[in-house]
Order: structure tokens, then sequence, then C-alpha cells
């Protein structure tokens, strides 16, 4: 009795287990072709195209690339540093903003979380904030363009916010009776209570700033300012650019030796995506009681 | 309610402090840059943006330009080099907010194509700016590339003097050609290739007989070659190309798929002789086969200095080549490198002027292109020999002005300018020559046959050509060929009209 009911459990389980195992597989597919394909030979790599195995084993691409690492050293430098102060920055103002709009006693709450939530649905749009960028605030070529705007999301500022309200409410009446300021309180107990939400956002911040190249793209034009990202998207984009001219033919000159190779492009995404593979264990821990955050609202 | 009014004030002022500690945060950074250079009364800045490989030692060679030009003519540049792959982003974003610069690099179809920007608005008319601030550009450059800059009567945009023409050829590997005593000075046909394509197939199987520079593009190329010998191209590109007939004077255009399908068929030829990879039709880059002079020769534009160019290219091997057809000035040559004034330009007359130096001061073009000698640039016997690793070595003429007035490079021939302006000069040109197309009309249409088209590439390789083709026909036909012929038809009668042809 007892073992045919656990047959029965089992079975659906060994399906689901193997339509998950394979679409794994699939998700870890791609990642897999760029991998092979870094270590492959460029002229092999254009005759046999992608392959799971290296058709023709070779380093040049990561030779290439750590000859001279000096650029590729000064963009990761670039990356670490805006992620660093956007996830340090943006953790500091939008647990400030939620803390004070979880709070009951808060005046203007209501306008506040308007003003908050109504950027999730209406923005600028890109041309008025480039004209914020550029012309009001001259940002073009700073480290403020790439930190600034990128400190407060207000669906994140949400997740925080519906933390702080899961909160017991007692917890801050006893601190205040005991003398606590709103900043003690913050600060004490409030943030301490709140890691799980915080390192999920702090996770979800550094991934999205990790892979942002669009920032670089608009506002960087300083080649020692530029973030990895936007690098290897410059020069992803050099090569369809460069192969556009050259499919017009005519009167311009382009210089095929200035493609690079699908090899060291591959391996420029390799490097670049290497750290956040080793950043997201460390994270996971928290990660997934911080996803339940705001799922059940009392 | 308010039970703690006292508290709730406190709360609303942190959340007030957090708006105020935000705004020094963003303004912290911002004081410096934009009061940077106070532009004196006599010398006028001019932000001149072009396309290529950004320059690390730009600063010290802009640093020395600046001199000679405040000497000179009072000016100074800014320049910005922001490279192909982001130029098109970046110009777009900079022109769609109104940002102010003076200059920037402008093409037909390549990079922040002008036809589109002259519409918007985005550059000014030149005609009397060039008349009352730089009429030395109307001697320096030909007429024609002026009126092949006109839209609508204007001239938008200062074309870059370079090679004009197209004419179509074959480079072959000079070693290849001895060892196998090719007579390559007479070929006149495609035909007369075929003894030296089929001793390279036979006898190199590490070699391909025939390559094109871009692999994708190579049947358009053989069709264009082949088409340009008796028709004129009015408007489109590639499979979608309209023309009209040679001598034909009532100037009836046409997409000739009848005439078109013959030269497919013939490349399918070509390939079924096994002169052309047999893997062309998903073969996406070939450049590391091309740097590597795998290809015994390649289909291109035959041009003075070629040889030399190519074998820099390809592997370091010696070239000969051979041209196939008649030099030919297209009708919108000249627009593929321009440089144009924005029409957010706070001082129209600096940047025109600026224009008319990048085209007719020698030193200061040389400068810029190739930095400052004896740090970026050696010159040995006239030639110009780059220091490696010196930070500036921008090689880019064709971009800033005056291709004709830059040094010659190590490996370049000597009188290539020269000869170019010569043919440039002779060469047949367009009889519609400044007759531009515009596309908005039938956009839809273009977009519909451009799919097509790209559905049906490499025509002539599948074995089933005939149906393929037939296929192909009724896909164009069904994506609106005849109406973008229609519109092609009347735009370009009343250009005709306009310019006193017909």
């Amino acid at each position: 009795m007892n073992a045919a009911m656990n047959n029965i459990k089992k079975h659906p389980q060994y399906t689901i287990n193997i339509i998950s195992l394979i679409y794994s597989a699939l998700c870890l597919l791609p990642f897999l072709l760029v991998l092979s394909a870094s270590f492959t030979n460029e002229h092999a790599l254009s005759a046999n195209g992608f392959r799971l195995l290296p058709s023709e084993f070779d380093l040049t691409a990561y030779e290439y690339i750590f000859k001279s690492p000096e650029k590729i050293l000064r963009s990761y430098g670039v990356t670490i540093f805006v992620t660093a102060a956007t996830v340090a920055g943006g953790l500091l103002f939008m647990s400030m903003i939620g803390y004070t709009l979880a709070r009951t006693n808060c005046r203007f709450a209501r306008p506040l979380s308007f003003y908050v939530f109504f950027t999730l649905l209406f923005s600028g749009g890109m041309v008025p904030s480039y004209i914020l960028m550029t012309q009001v605030l001259d940002w073009k070529n700073t480290y403020a363009v790439m930190i600034v705007p990128s400190l407060v999301y207000a669906f994140h500022v949400i997740m925080i916010r519906t933390f702080f309200q899961k909160l017991p409410p007692a917890l801050f009446e006893s601190a205040k009776i005991d003398g606590a300021n709103e900043f003690l309180i913050f600060f004490r107990i409030a943030l301490p209570l709140s890691v799980p939400v915080l390192t999920t956002v702090a996770f979800f911040t550094a991934m999205s700033k990790w892979n942002d190249w669009q920032t670089g793209l608009l506002y960087i034009t300083q080649e020692d300012m530029e973030p990895l990202q936007y690098m290897l998207y410059r020069i992803e984009q050099n090569i369809q650019s460069l192969l556009t001219a050259l499919s017009q033919g005519g009167g311009i000159t382009v210089d095929v030796r200035d493609i690079p190779g699908q090899n060291l492009l591959m391996a420029m995404a390799v490097v670049a995506a290497g750290p956040m593979l080793v950043v997201f264990p460390f994270f996971q821990k928290y990660f997934i009681s911080g996803l339940t955050v705001g799922a059940v609202k009392g | 309610m308010s039970k703690h009014p006292k508290h709730s004030w406190r709360i609303s002022l942190m959340a007030g402090l957090l708006a105020v500690l935000m705004l020094p945060m963003g303004c912290g950074q911002s004081g410096g840059s934009s009061s940077g250079s106070e532009p004196s009364e006599e010398v006028t800045t001019v932000r001149w943006i072009t396309a290529g490989t950004p320059q690390t030692g730009m600063d010290a060679v802009l640093e020395e330009v600046n001199k000679l030009l405040a000497e000179r003519y009072g000016l100074k540049l800014q320049l910005e080099i922001y490279d192909y792959g982001s130029y098109d982003e970046k110009m777009n974003m900079i022109i769609s907010s109104g940002e102010e610069f003076d200059v920037c690099f402008t093409t037909q179809s390549w990079l922040n194509k002008y036809q589109p920007n002259v519409s918007r608005g985005a550059f000014l008319a030149l005609d009397d700016l060039i008349d009352e601030n730089a009429p030395g550009l109307r001697e320096v450059l030909p007429e024609f590339l002026f009126e092949q800059a006109r839209v609508d009567g204007a001239i938008y945009a200062v074309p870059n003097y370079q090679i004009c023409y197209d004419s179509f050829g074959f480079m072959m590997r000079k070693d290849l050609v001895e060892k196998y005593n090719f007579d390559w000075e007479n070929v006149k046909t495609v035909e007369d290739m075929y003894p030296f394509w089929d001793a390279i197939r036979d006898n190199e199987p590490d070699l391909y007989p025939v390559g094109d520079l871009s692999i994708q593009a190579f049947e358009d190329d053989f069709v264009a070659m082949c088409m340009i010998q008796d028709y004129y191209t009015v408007a489109g590109s590639g499979a979608s190309s309209f023309y009209i007939k040679k001598g034909d004077d009532s100037y009836t255009v046409d997409w000739f798929p009848d005439v078109v399908k013959e030269y497919r068929a013939k490349f399918g030829e070509l390939y079924d002789k096994g002169y052309i990879r047999s893997d062309i039709i998903t073969m996406q880059d070939d450049s590391a086969d091309i740097t590597a002079g795998k290809y015994a020769s390649r289909l291109g534009i035959i041009k003075p200095g070629g040889e030399a160019e190519q074998k820099q290219l390809a592997g370091g091997y010696d070239y000969v080549q051979v041209a196939l057809t008649e030099p030919f000035v297209n009708a919108l040559a000249s627009r593929a490198a321009m440089n144009a004034v924005s029409s957010s330009s706070k001082h129209p007359e600096a940047a025109i002027r600026m224009i008319d130096v990048m085209n007719s001061d020698k030193e200061i073009f040389n400068m810029l292109n190739f930095g400052i000698e004896g740090v970026n640039y050696t010159m040995e016997n006239g030639f110009v020999k780059e220091i490696p690793d010196s930070g500036y070595f921008f090689n880019s003429g064709w971009a800033l002005g005056n291709q004709f007035n830059a040094y010659l490079v190590e490996g370049q021939q000597e009188g290539v300018w020269e000869e170019t302006m010569e043919i440039n000069n002779n060469a047949e040109v367009s009889p519609i020559s400044g007759f531009s197309f515009n596309e908005e009309a039938v956009s839809t249409e273009m977009a519909q046959m451009s799919s097509v088209t790209s559905e049906y590439k490499f025509l002539g390789v599948y074995d089933d050509f005939e149906t393929r083709f037939e296929e192909f026909r009724t896909k164009m036909e069904q994506a609106g060929v005849e109406k973008y012929k229609a519109e092609v038809q009347s735009q370009l009668d009343a250009w005709l009209t306009a310019n006193g042809k017909k």
C-alpha cells in the first residue's frame, strides 16, 4: 500500500524533473557555446561555426586580452566602482525612502508614495533625460551619470517598504518609549532586521548595473571611463558597422584587419561575466527568502 | 489621527532631507567642465564630431593643431572621434536633443544618414555660407561634388574629395599568377578568368579561387559588376536595385529581373564549377580567411594603388589587378563621406571656415591625420611611417576632408592621388548625377522588399534556380516592386524636368 502510493507520487516527479533538467540544459547551452567559441581558433570558428566543444583548441583570444590588460582592467575598475557605489548608495536611499513610506505616522506618506510610484509607470523617455544629463547638469563623461540616476528604483522601494511594513510595530513603539529617535530606530532596529530584502535589492541593483551598457553609449566618450559591458558592446557594433561598410563598397576605405575575430569577442564576454558567476552563490542564501518578500501581505 | 505630531514632523523632515541630500550629490561633479574654456574674442571654437577609431594621444595633437589654427585662421578645433559602432546612436541622440555642435560626419547610406537628417532640419543649407565665408572651397573641390550633395536644390554638406568612381575587376595573387603562367593583363571578361580559377581549384586545395571583400554581398557585387556595363543605377541597393538602360532617352526605370536573372545564373555557374567556396550560404564573416590571403583572387573596386592596399590587407602577398569595367561615377558617389554644419551651431561661419581649412590646409589636415612628426610618425623618403603605440595615428583623411592632400603612407604607391584624381575627372559620369531618390513615400514597400531579398540570398547557387527565381519574382511583386518603381519613375521625371534634361 505504502509502496504503491510512493510510486504514484514519484512518477509525475520524474517527468517534471526530466523536463526541468532538459530545460536547464537548454538554458546553459548558449553560455557553453560562448565558452567553447572563446577557446576556438579564429579560422576554425569561421569555417565550422559554433560547436559545443572547440573544433580547434586555441588560447590566442585570451592571450590577446591579457597581453595588454590595461584597457580591460581599467574598464573592470570602472564597472566595479560604479556597481559598488550604486549598490551602497542605492541601498541607503531606497531603504530610507522605504522606511519613511512604511511608517504609519508619516504625514505625507500618501503623496510621497504617489511621487515614487508614479515613476514606475511614467518616465520622461530617452531624449528628455539626455537633455537633462547633458545640457542642464552637464554630466557627460562623469561618474555621476553612471551612478546617480540608478540610485533609486521605485519597484525596489516598494519591495523594501512592504518588508518594513511586515515588521511588528511594537518593536518601534518600545524603542521609542526607550527614547530612541527615528534615525536610531532606522539604523539599529529596522535595517538589521531587513537583511534578506536588502540583499535581494543589492543583488538586483548589482546585476543591472554590471550589465548596463546604455549609459555608457549615451554619455561616455572618454575611453578611460568606459564600463566593461559598453566596451564589449562597442567592439561588437564596430564589427557590424565595418561589415556593412564593406558590403556597400564604393568610396569608403575600410581595413578588414580592424575587424576583431568572433573568438576574441566571446573571450571578452566570458571575462566580463566571470565575476557575476562568482558573486551569485554568495547572494543566493538570502536571495530565496528575499524573493518571498511581499508575497503574503497582511 | 495625529497621535504623535512631533514625530510625524520629524519623519517628514527625514524625507525632505533625503531629497535635499540627493541634490548636492548630483551637482557636485558638474561645476568644472562647463565653464572650462572661455572663448577669447578672436578665437572661435568649433566642435567637430567624426567617426573613426578614438585616439588616446589626441589632446597633444590637438594642442599643436590649435596653435596653427589660432595663428592662421582664428579658429580652435574641438575634435571628437566616436567609433563606427556607436557613432550612429550617439549622433542621433545629440541631434534629437538639440545639443550644440558645429560639424559632423555624414554619409548617404552608412553612418548618420544624410537625407533623413536633411529632412528633419538637422543640417544648415550651405550655399550662402560657402560663398560668404569660404569661397575657396569652390576652387579646391570640383563642381560635381557639390552638385551631388544637393537636396531639393540646396547643399547641406561638403563632400570629402576622394575616389569617386567605381571600376570593377579582379585582384590576383602575383605568386599564383606567375606559378600558373596566367595571362592576367589580357583579361577582358569573366570567362577569361576561368583558366586561372581552374588551376587554383585543381592544384591548390587550401585556397579558394575567388572571393569578395564582403562574402555576404558577393553575388550582389557580381551582378552589380555585370549590370554597370549597360545600366545606370537609379535607386535601391543590392537585389532590389532600380536601373535605367544606357542610351535610353526615355529614362525608363525598371528592376530588369530578366537581365538580373541571367547574371545570377552566371554566378551559379561559377559556384558549380567550384570557383566559389562551397559554404558561401552559411558563411557570415570570412575576414580571417581574407587576412590570411586564402583567396587566389577577389572581385572588387579597381583603383590606383589598389595592389599595395590589398597586399597589406590580405596576407602580405604581392597582387596584380585588372579592371573589367570602365571607371564610372555613380549618381551619388560623392555622398559616401561628407561633413555637414549643424543647425544647432552658434557660429556656422566658423564651422564652414573650419571645413575649408580641412580641405585646403595641407599641414593642419595631415597633422590631424597622422599626428606630430617625430612623435607619432616619421617621414622616410616622402612616406609616412607610423611610430607604433605613440597614441595617435588617425589615418582617415576621407572622414575629415580632402583625401588628396594626405601624405602617402608607407606601402602606398607613389602618385596614387594624382592618378586617382585624373581618373575621377575623366570617368564617365551618370547622366542623372545628383538625383537622389526620396524613399519616404514607399518605405513600407522597401522594408518588404528587403525581407524578400534577404530570404532569397545567393539565388544562383541553388540547384533549383529557375523555380526559386520565379518564386523570388512573385514575392517581389507582392512586396510592391511595381509601386516602388512607379515612385522612382515619377521622382526621376520631376527631377529631369527641373534640370532641363527631358
